[in-house]
């Protein structure tokens, strides 16, 4: 009961008092309900504009890598998946440096080239899957791989070329700091699609947790299922890692949580785990706000910093 | 019949006479004209005598302080009488290059006094030779104390040099001692001469300003090398080489200032400190004509911004920043160091009155605050006035490298910001700079 009341209020409750703490709190002070009220009504206000696209786009990344998140850690039935393991962030990071060498700083190239590149990181992993076939723990061995591949070039891309060594700085670590609405729309798409499709099918993904055989006697198609799931999932992945870089720790720690929490049943958790992935998001960014007196620190220095601590402590409190 | 032969001659007399008359006229006057060239040669000839007793005392007096500077080497010098002797024993040296190569054109008839003066001239270089050795022996080895404080020891007078950065070059070329390098980084551009070097291979290339190669540095065997004191592996390498006995030095590059320094310990680790307080004198004074024409207006405040997506700026400490002050503007970004990533949030609080952009377009820039502020990107004063002005390629060069070219830079960047000091007015600038403008620097 304590439980529904968590799941039904207070976490729906959290994200939309975060999100309007995200309109209300920024680098260059705090802005008044009034001040955002008739913001709302049509007032021209940059700053809240601003805050507006980088709360929405925190929120947005959050539901990415909280779905993408769980979605991998039940379909290669392994607890400690996240978005990245299947060479997606690697890719993208890879399609961002070749933006960044062939045309600068110019958003809507970095953006197309780090979707593109996700994609095609991906799809490396997924053809070197399906065709050794023999599970998840293959994917994962691919995902690996092609990850360290990309890591090689990026490295060697970013000694070789001084303005690759911008996407160090900010991107390589993820941030919603820089965020355009266009290619927020994008990203929107995307995970609205992918979520929708694990949400339709929520009961052949669940039954993969079961174990491929037990799963076969109730008649799911296995392969098909598991590969469904990860292309779907891998779809808001990419989409989030090209709009915000790889912002680590979200989505292996909001569908662990979830997990802890809810237990297995697939369309529970996850819910559960988007809207600990959009909280959590937009709380990590609001901290960001707070240290950021020196310019922008990236994201996934605030989500380590505090994830960490806080879900091991969750995992001992729950006996793992 | 016989007198009329005797008229005929005579009219035929007559006419010779009248037509031979304008041309011995004629003939006369030419003569004259030979004989005034001939004076004129003559007079030339004098002249050139008279120079040659002129060019032969200057021989004299150069003699005369080659052998005063011979005496005052006897008379054990301070370090600080070396330098001197050594700038003065440049200077006789090219006094007397001067003297050879205007000896060598005078063409007279009196050879001989020229080639005696000649022969002169030529023990006099020679014994200037020596005595620039003697010098050097007694300046070296030398110890400079570097941006990082470290004693340096230079063991001889450095003629295989290797610089570590582009501002290095350009700062050995104003010491006109570019010939003596062997090896620069991959970004050296300028001076272009310096840069076709590197091309065609004359001038090795040693690899990226972060990243030189060591093994290419050791193989070019250089009695100096010289990188920045902020790039961590300059202090790696300088590590390396220092125990392999191969000194280097390491130039602070935080500050305007730092520039003068980095002039003046160049300057005694190459062993042409005169030179080297010339031009830092020089780069001095102009930034300050630029500090002081700029006393009685009204500071604006200037933004300096080198990326979009995010927007990187030059915060405090940046020598862009304190180039602003140095121009009577203000920083608009003073409350941020360094070059720090700001959201467009922080650029709309910041409300700079002009903005510089160096290697963005000004399209671009306005594109994305558009996407990112919304319609209300307007309101920065800057974009209001229309004083978005981009900087470009190698143009930008002027105003991120720490050399005597920063100078230029400034008062590039006082031109765009207070057009009013050089007769111009905002409207007259290009939004995107593209090549130096006709400016010189204002009369102190």
């Amino acid at each position: 009961m304590k439980n529904i009341v968590f799941l039904l209020a207070i976490l729906p409750l959290t994200v939309v008092i975060l999100f309007m703490l995200g309109l209300a709190y920024g680098t260059t002070g705090t802005v008044g309900l009034g001040e955002i009220a008739s913001w709302i009504q049509g007032d021209n206000n940059g700053v809240l504009t601003y805050r507006f696209i980088r709360t929405l786009a925190a929120l947005v990344v959050g539901a990415a890598l909280g779905s993408a998140g769980l979605a991998y850690q039940f379909s290669l039935r392994n607890p400690l998946a996240d978005p990245y393991l299947l060479g997606v962030s690697t890719g993208s990071a890879f399609g961002v440096v070749l933006a960044l060498i062939t045309s600068g700083p110019s958003p809507s190239t970095v953006y197309l080239y780090g979707l593109l590149w996700g994609i095609v990181a991906f799809l490396v992993v997924a053809g070197i899957g399906a065709y050794v076939k023999s599970g998840p723990t293959s994917l994962i061995v691919a995902g690996v791989s092609v990850s360290y591949s990309f890591f090689g070039l990026i490295i060697i891309m970013i000694n070789t070329f001084p303005e690759a060594q911008m996407v160090s700085f900010t991107w390589l670590f993820g941030t919603v700091a820089y965020v355009l609405k266009t290619y927020l729309l994008v990203t929107v798409i995307l995970t609205l699609v992918s979520i929708s499709y694990l949400f339709l099918y929520r009961r052949s993904i669940y039954a993969l947790i079961l174990g491929d055989s037990t799963a076969k006697s109730m008649g799911v198609d296995v392969e098909k299922v598991r590969l469904y799931t990860i292309i779907f999932a891998s779809l808001s992945a990419v989409g989030a890692v090209a709009l915000a870089g790889p912002v680590g720790f979200i989505g292996l720690a909001a569908p662990w949580t979830a997990r802890l929490i809810y237990g297995s049943r697939f369309s529970t958790v996850l819910y559960a785990s988007i809207m600990l992935g959009m909280a959590s998001t937009i709380a990590s960014d609001l901290v960001v706000r707070a240290l950021s007196f020196n310019g922008e620190i990236p994201l996934t220095a605030v989500t380590a910093l505090f994830g960490g601590p806080i879900l091991f402590y969750l995992s001992r409190k729950t006996g793992w | 019949m016989s007198s009329i032969t005797m008229d005929k001659l005579a009219l035929a007399a007559i006419i010779i006479a009248l037509i031979t008359l304008p041309i011995s006229i004629y003939s006369i006057t030419q003569i004259n004209k030979t004989t005034s060239d001939i004076q004129q040669q003559l007079n030339n000839m004098n002249q050139q005598l008279g120079n040659l007793d002129q060019l032969a005392q200057q021989v004299n007096t150069l003699a005369d302080e080659i052998n005063t500077i011979n005496q005052q080497l006897e008379n054990s010098p301070t370090a600080d009488d070396l330098y001197q002797l050594a700038d003065e024993i440049s200077s006789i040296k090219a006094s007397l290059t001067v003297l050879n190569q205007t000896l060598a054109t005078t063409n007279v008839t009196t050879r001989q006094q020229i080639e005696s003066l000649l022969e002169q001239i030529q023990t006099l270089q020679e014994k200037l030779q020596s005595l620039e050795s003697q010098v050097e022996s007694l300046l070296y080895p030398t110890t400079v104390v570097d941006a990082t404080g470290d004693e340096v020891i230079i063991p001889a007078k450095p003629e295989r040099i290797v610089a570590l950065a582009p501002s290095i070059v350009e700062i050995l070329y104003y010491l006109n001692a570019t010939d003596r390098l062997v090896g620069a980084t991959s970004y050296t551009d300028w001076p272009p001469e310096v840069a076709q070097a590197l091309q065609n291979g004359t001038i090795t290339d040693v690899g990226g300003f972060f990243t030189p190669n060591i093994e290419t540095i050791l193989s070019l065997q250089p009695d100096l090398v010289i990188g920045l004191d902020n790039v961590p592996s300059h202090s790696q390498i300088k590590e390396i080489l220092s125990a392999r006995g191969i000194p280097m030095i390491l130039l602070p590059q935080s500050t305007i200032y730092d520039v003068k320094t980095s002039i003046l310990l160049t300057g005694k680790a190459i062993g042409d400190i005169a030179k080297a307080s010339q031009v830092a004198a020089d780069f001095e004074s102009k930034i300050l004509t630029l500090k002081l024409a700029a006393e009685n207006i009204e500071p604006l405040k200037v933004g300096i911004i080198v990326w979009i997506n995010p927007i990187f700026i030059a915060g405090n400490g940046t020598f862009q920043a304190a180039g602003l002050e140095q121009i009577g503007a203000v920083n608009a970004f003073a409350n941020y160091s360094g070059w720090a990533s700001i959201s467009p949030e922080d650029l709309l609080s910041a409300s700079p009155d002009v903005i510089i952009l160096t290697g963005i377009s000004v399209d671009s820039f306005l594109s994305y605050l558009n996407e990112t502020l919304g319609p209300d990107y307007t309101s920065i004063p800057a974009i209001q006035e229309g004083r978005v002005y981009c900087i470009q390629y190698p143009l930008t060069n002027l105003l991120n490298r720490p050399s005597p070219r920063l100078a230029d830079g400034l008062l590039l960047l006082q031109y765009i910001v207070y057009p009013e000091l050089y007769n111009a007015t905002s409207a007259e600038i290009p939004s995107c700079i593209t090549e130096f403008p006709a400016i010189s620097f204002p009369a102190p």
